[in-house]
């Protein structure tokens, strides 16, 4: 099997070369045989890649050590389950992931646009191509999973037992169905400024694409968070850790572009500030590639260190270079075509929106690099931390928040002074109640009083614009079932959109809460002592110990009374693996966690002395940090709601 | 065993590769005669897009003032605006559906 996925890799790779060739020829010569013949190159390269999956998971499952990979990654004890999820835990299985998704991206867009778009599709073709290029040439020559050992070893070494998770099954998948569908709508810019046919379609190909990317990187960032929070046992669930911003860049320039094509779109306005946006989105996600797989950053996330660092650098540059060239040489092509119709306009708000999204991205990269930057200059690795990143983004926060209200009340193209001083009255005045309200319930916190304000100011502003919507329809009989489902699906952008809106409120809502008002404890408990944090007491009856085939695991009993009333144990867990998994760990802590919609009680085991039986335990009691799960939830319904087609027009075009 | 299931696949793959590059099938112009037809046609199809467009900017702007965000005098200026542009965009295919 191993020699199937082996070849069927390197046919990719030729077929790759082939799709950049016949494309850019059927492009050029207006030629339908080649365009058609690329295509059929296109599916096959999906197919092939596909092929080189199951084959690397059949050689996964059956433990064949005699493949590089298998041998690193897995062991005879590693549960079915984790040997799949082995796919992408090493470098090789990562990279050969992302070329199947990108080859599944790149299959979905031939097949639905099959008969659209001929003018430019041809370059979107060779553009998604020239990036498959380089990733398949990555695993065919650079970092192979199908390379072979000289001998076969009796034991692989393991899975690293942090990803031995069931949210590791998943977040790799979905941040990496963001980062590569990323590709996809930066192609159809380059296909449009290629082609020259920089009109209107295009940049609604690119939004339904990008939208789609969009989601798949929000989920798998808060996915992300979700194991941190589980798994790395510091009760926190981001640390601004190189890796983790990685992913926030691009999710950040992507927000903006959201925002700012709806603009195009309308308007035929900012056709040079999408290009960047998009240029700069893409660019940021093979950068975030770069610094998990190149070594050059310590992280959490970090792949072992790497030859493939100056391959990414090339590409990178090559792409940056060739991107802004082609759009300068066609810049006359991207003058807008209208003007701003009033600076009191929704128009207006977004771009103050984007710049914003900017200067996050922009404070967030330079912050992560700076460590890389001066360890280069002076020799010397100058860390930044979690205080920079905090006081730079923090306000930069709180502003796109309150603009997450303004934008819902202001129209499109123009609004006056009386129109809006008549929507802005009920909002302000019921935010400026509740922000009374909350500071004599004894928040004074300035940060926390200014995040919930803002955060009810955008849930007034979200429900008065449904129930405004709502009555509309209900004008022409509708009932409020009917009137609220027609509603949405006449206008999906905007009522979707506020449904993500509300989505990110509950979890800036969880983000402050736990940020602000978290409080832990530190201390050792012999059998039989007790202590308190907040409403909970805990009572520590003794160390406990089993064995599975994987470790052997020492448990600390507690029993929890919440409000002098018991309700249940908390057990967590000091492990050592009996094999040393791709790092050069082999202890994990399991957290004992026991999470309600106020907060959640997160029990760390960090030492314990099994002569006398004492545990050292540190407690956290994190306020509201369901709500950033529940957020991530609302989020993704509305992304949903907007991604999903519309039903067939058919009906009125009236509202 | 391997050797000829990857052997079969690859006959396959370039078997369908190579067929369309047989077929007479040709949804392009070739250059020539058909050349400003083809022209016209994507402008048509352009201008039909951008027409769709401000029908979309005409729903937005009625649903707008029925929202109470814009004001009477703002709703009859941009209204007319668009409606404008929107019979430029129809007058314009009219003309090119009649070059045809």
């Amino acid at each position: 099997m191993a020699e199937i996925g082996n070849i069927s890799v390197f046919f990719a790779f030729f077929l790759a070369f082939y799709v950049i060739i016949s494309s850019f020829l059927a492009g050029k010569y207006r030629n339908e045989k080649l365009f058609r013949s690329s295509e059929n190159a296109i599916l096959s390269i999906a197919i092939l890649l596909i092929i080189a999956a199951v084959c690397l998971l059949h050689e996964l499952l059956t433990l064949n050590f005699n493949l590089k990979y298998v041998a690193l990654n897995t062991s005879t004890d590693l549960p079915v389950v984790y040997r799949i999820t082995s796919l992408w835990a090493g470098q090789a299985g990562s990279l050969l992931l992302w070329c199947l998704l990108l080859s599944i991206y790149f299959a979905l867009t031939t097949v639905t646009d099959r008969y659209k778009d001929l003018e430019y599709k041809p370059y979107v073709n060779m553009t998604i191509a020239v990036v498959a290029l380089f990733f398949i040439f990555l695993i065919s020559f650079i970092e192979n999973p199908f390379d072979k050992l000289s001998f076969t070893p009796q034991e692989g070494r393991g899975l690293n037992p942090i990803l031995q998770n069931a949210y590791m099954a998943i977040h790799p998948l979905c941040l990496y169905f963001g980062y590569v569908g990323v590709t996809i709508p930066f192609a159809y810019g380059m296909g449009a400024l290629l082609s020259g046919k920089t009109d209107y379609n295009w940049i609604k190909q690119s939004r339904s694409w990008f939208i789609i990317a969009w989601t798949f990187l929000s989920v798998g960032l808060l996915l992300g968070a979700r194991w941190a929070y589980l798994e790395l046992g510091w009760g926190g669930y981001w640390a601004w850790d190189p890796v983790e911003n990685a992913a926030f860049m691009p999710w950040l320039t992507g927000t903006a572009f959201l925002h700012s094509v709806m603009i195009q779109e309308r308007k035929g306005m900012l056709k040079k500030w999408n290009m960047i946006l998009l240029i700069t989105t893409f660019f940021l996600a093979i950068f975030g590639t770069f610094l998990t797989r190149s070594g050059i950053v310590n992280s959490v996330h970090s792949f072992a260190q790497s030859n493939i660092g100056p391959l990414f650098m090339g590409f990178i540059s090559f792409i940056l270079l060739f991107s802004f060239g082609i759009m300068l040489y066609r810049s006359k092509s991207l003058e807008s075509e209208n003007s701003f119709d009033s600076i009191l306009s929704r128009e207006s708000a977004f771009i103050f929106n984007n710049l914003l999204f900017l200067a996050a991205a922009f404070a967030v990269l330079i912050g992560t690099v700076f460590p890389i930057i001066s360890e280069a200059v002076s020799g010397e690795k100058i860390l930044v931390g979690e205080p920079f990143f905090n006081k730079v983004n923090v306000p930069i926060g709180l502003v796109l928040i309150l603009l997450m209200g303004v934008g819902p009340l202001i129209s499109w193209r123009k609004s006056s002074w009386k129109t809006m001083r008549k929507n802005f009255t009920v909002p302000v005045i019921l935010s400026v109640i509740f922000g009374i309200f909350i500071v004599f319930a004894g928040i004074t916190e300035t940060v926390a009083v200014i995040s919930y304000v803002a955060c009810f100011f955008v849930t007034s502003t979200v429900v008065i614009e449904y129930y405004r919507g709502i009555s509309v329809r209900r004008d022409k009989g509708d009932n409020f079932i009917t009137a609220l489902t027609t509603l949405i699906s006449r206008n999906k952008s905007r009522y979707g959109g506020y449904i993500i809106h509300i989505g990110i409120v509950l979890i800036v809502i969880g983000i402050t809460s736990s940020s602000v008002f978290s409080h832990q404890t530190e201390l050792v408990v012999n059998k039989g002592e007790s202590f308190t944090i907040g409403k909970y007491k805990m009572v520590y009856t003794g160390l406990n110990s089993y064995v599975t085939d994987a470790k052997n695991a020492t448990v600390a009993d507690l029993k929890l009374y919440t409000n002098d009333k018991y309700s249940g144990e908390m057990k967590p867990e000091k492990n050592i693996y009996k094999y040393q998994g791709n790092r050069e760990i082999n202890q994990e802590t399991e957290v004992a966690l026991r999470s309600t919609l106020i907060d959640d009680l997160y029990v760390i085991l960090t030492d314990f002395n099994t002569d006398t039986g004492s545990a050292s335990l540190r407690v956290i009691v994190n306020p509201m940090i369901t709500w950033i799960w529940a957020g991530g939830l609302v989020l993704l319904f509305g992304a949903l709601v907007i991604i999903l087609p519309k039903r067939k027009k058919n009906e009125s075009n009236n509202v | 065993m391997d050797l000829y299931v990857i052997t079969i696949i690859s006959i396959v793959i370039c078997i369908y590769i190579m067929t369309p590059l047989f077929n007479d099938h040709n949804l392009f112009t070739k250059s020539g005669e058909n050349d400003n037809k083809y022209k016209n046609m994507k402008r048509i199809m352009v201008l039909n897009s951008e027409k769709e467009n401000i029908y979309s900017e005409l729903r937005d702007i009625e649903f707008d003032y029925k929202l109470g965000k814009i004001t009477r005098d703002d709703y009859e200026q941009l209204t007319d605006k668009y409606k404008l542009k929107a019979a430029e965009k129809i007058q314009e295919i009219e003309k090119l559906k009649n070059n045809q």
